[in-house]
Formats: structure tokens, C-alpha cells, sequence
């Protein structure tokens, strides 16, 4: 038969980040400590994740506002210029390129909107039930690895 | 006119391929994501398909299977044109039958070459 006490055998101190010796009265001012952080930064998470959204819809709208003339420009140019202006075309598709930037910094917000809404839903999970529930919860993968807005590698198979 | 049915949730990029390949002369249709692609794909057959991979309802990798499903569409060029860079995602859209994978950001440039060399 196991002799180890109980809490030991779930795990208990490991989670509330204690060790066996601490007494109740330690382990009671603790768990207040962590449901106090957890009821500050839970807040604070909602915010940011709200101020993400906030960025994304103004460079989205900016983005698209800008694609949308800088392709109009591209266009008149072509048509009447008959390339003849071959330099304003690059630095025009060069800043077509470079503006793609909101589709993947978008991406990136995106993901960490979601990261802040998966860990907001741990704590207060955590917070009204005492339990951790980390595991279950699904962060999201990344998908934006580019450091910079240099066009892509492409490849035909 | 050679047609290209653009598939992306992004309208700015969307919007960015369609200035793209229509001052290229090609007619382009639109799409926001692969459920629509497909049901446009159906509704006029297209001659490329560029399709981007992260999108709601259906994913570019699940539209290229869709695609390669219908008679169709068995030969038809299908680039995929994504954020993604992975080589495990690479795979999976070359399984699929995808004819090319474009890493974004993609100069409008490049873009129109490629799909000059690959458009039947």
C-alpha cells in the first residue's frame, strides 16, 4: 500500500508551486496570492487582446487603401507610359511587396490574440475552480515564421 | 482571355492579385476562402487556380483535393500562395496535387511570370 500522503501522490504541491513541508496557513495566503494576481492580469490580458483587435482593423483598413491606390497608380502608369517609366513599375511593385506586411502581421496578431484569449480562459478557469487545466486547452501553431517582407521562395513541384 | 480564379481571405491581397494578374491581361475571379473557390470553380471553369492555405471554411490543401476530384480540374494548374513555409506543409500541398507553392509576401512581378509559365 502507498504511504505517501495523498496530495503528494496527485501532484498537489507541484501544481500550486509548493513544496510538502509548507504549512495550511502558508499554503492558504498562497492560493489568495495567485487568485489576487490572477484577478489583476486576467483584466489586463482582455484589454491587450482587445487592443490587438483594435491594431489589426487599422492597419487592415489602411493596408487596403494603400494596395488599392498604389495598384491604381501601377495601372495608369502602364497605360500610358507604355513602359517607358520602367523604374517608377519596380519601386511600385517593390512597394506592393513590402505592403503585404499587414496580411502577415495581421496573421501574427491574429495568433496572438487567440494565445491571449487560451491563456485568459486558463486562469480563470483556474481562478473560479482552483483547478489547472492548461493541457487542455489548444494554443494556436504558429504560421508566420518570416522575419521581414522580402518576397517569398516559391517552388513548382 | 485566360481566367484565374483567386482564392484568399485577405481582401487586400485578393485585391492586390486581382490588380496583378488583370493589368497581366487575365480575367480574375474572386473568392474569400475555399468553400466559395470551390463553388466558383464549378460555376465557370477557370484556367489556374492560386489559392492561399489558411482560410476559414476551407483550408487551400483541402480545396486542391476538392479540385483534383472533379474531371475538370484534373490538370488544371493549382498554386498555393500562403505565409506558410514549412517543408511538412510543402508536402502536403504537393500531395494534394498542388503545381507550385508561393511563399508571401510575392512580388507582383514574379507572380506574373510564374503564372505565364505554368497557365494552360
Amino acid at each position: 500500500m502507498n504511504s505517501e500522503p495523498i496530495s503528494d501522490r496527485l501532484g498537489f504541491w507541484r501544481v500550486v508551486g509548493m513544496d510538502r513541508h509548507h504549512s495550511f496557513g502558508e499554503f492558504v495566503e498562497h492560493a489568495q496570492s495567485v487568485t489576487q494576481a490572477i484577478a489583476v492580469v486576467g483584466p489586463q490580458l482582455r484589454i491587450a487582446q482587445s487592443e490587438i483587435g483594435r491594431m489589426k482593423g487599422i492597419i487592415d483598413t489602411a493596408a487596403t487603401e494603400l494596395l488599392s491606390s498604389f495598384g491604381e497608380i501601377q495601372g495608369v502608369f502602364r497605360a500610358i507610359n507604355h513602359g517607358r517609366f520602367e523604374a517608377a513599375d519596380a519601386a511600385l511593385s517593390r512597394a506592393m511587396t513590402a505592403l503585404q506586411f499587414q496580411d502577415m502581421v495581421g496573421q501574427l496578431m491574429t495568433g496572438l490574440s487567440e494565445r491571449i484569449g487560451t491563456a485568459t480562459q486558463v486562469l480563470d478557469h483556474a481562478s473560479s475552480t482552483g483547478e489547472f487545466t492548461g493541457q487542455i486547452h489548444a494554443f494556436p501553431r504558429q504560421v508566420v515564421l518570416q522575419q521581414d517582407v522580402a518576397s517569398g521562395d516559391v517552388e513548382l513541384f | 482571355m485566360l481566367s484565374i480564379l483567386a482564392v484568399d481571405d485577405s481582401p487586400s491581397i485578393r485585391q492586390m492579385v486581382a490588380v496583378t494578374l488583370k493589368s497581366a491581361g487575365y480575367s480574375v475571379i474572386e473568392a474569400a476562402d475555399g468553400t466559395e473557390g470551390l463553388a466558383k470553380a464549378k460555376e465557370k471553369t477557370v484556367n489556374l487556380v492560386l489559392t492561399d492555405q489558411n482560410m476559414p471554411l476551407m483550408d487551400g490543401i483541402t480545396l486542391v483535393k476538392n479540385l483534383r476530384g472533379l474531371p475538370m480540374y484534373a490538370t488544371t494548374p493549382i498554386l498555393i500562395l500562403t505565409t506558410e513555409s514549412s517543408d511538412d506543409m510543402k508536402a502536403k500541398g504537393r500531395a494534394a496535387g498542388a503545381t507550385g507553392w508561393l511563399v508571401k509576401p510575392f512580388d507582383p512581378v514574379r507572380l506574373v511570370e510564374i503564372v505565364k509559365k505554368v497557365i494552360r
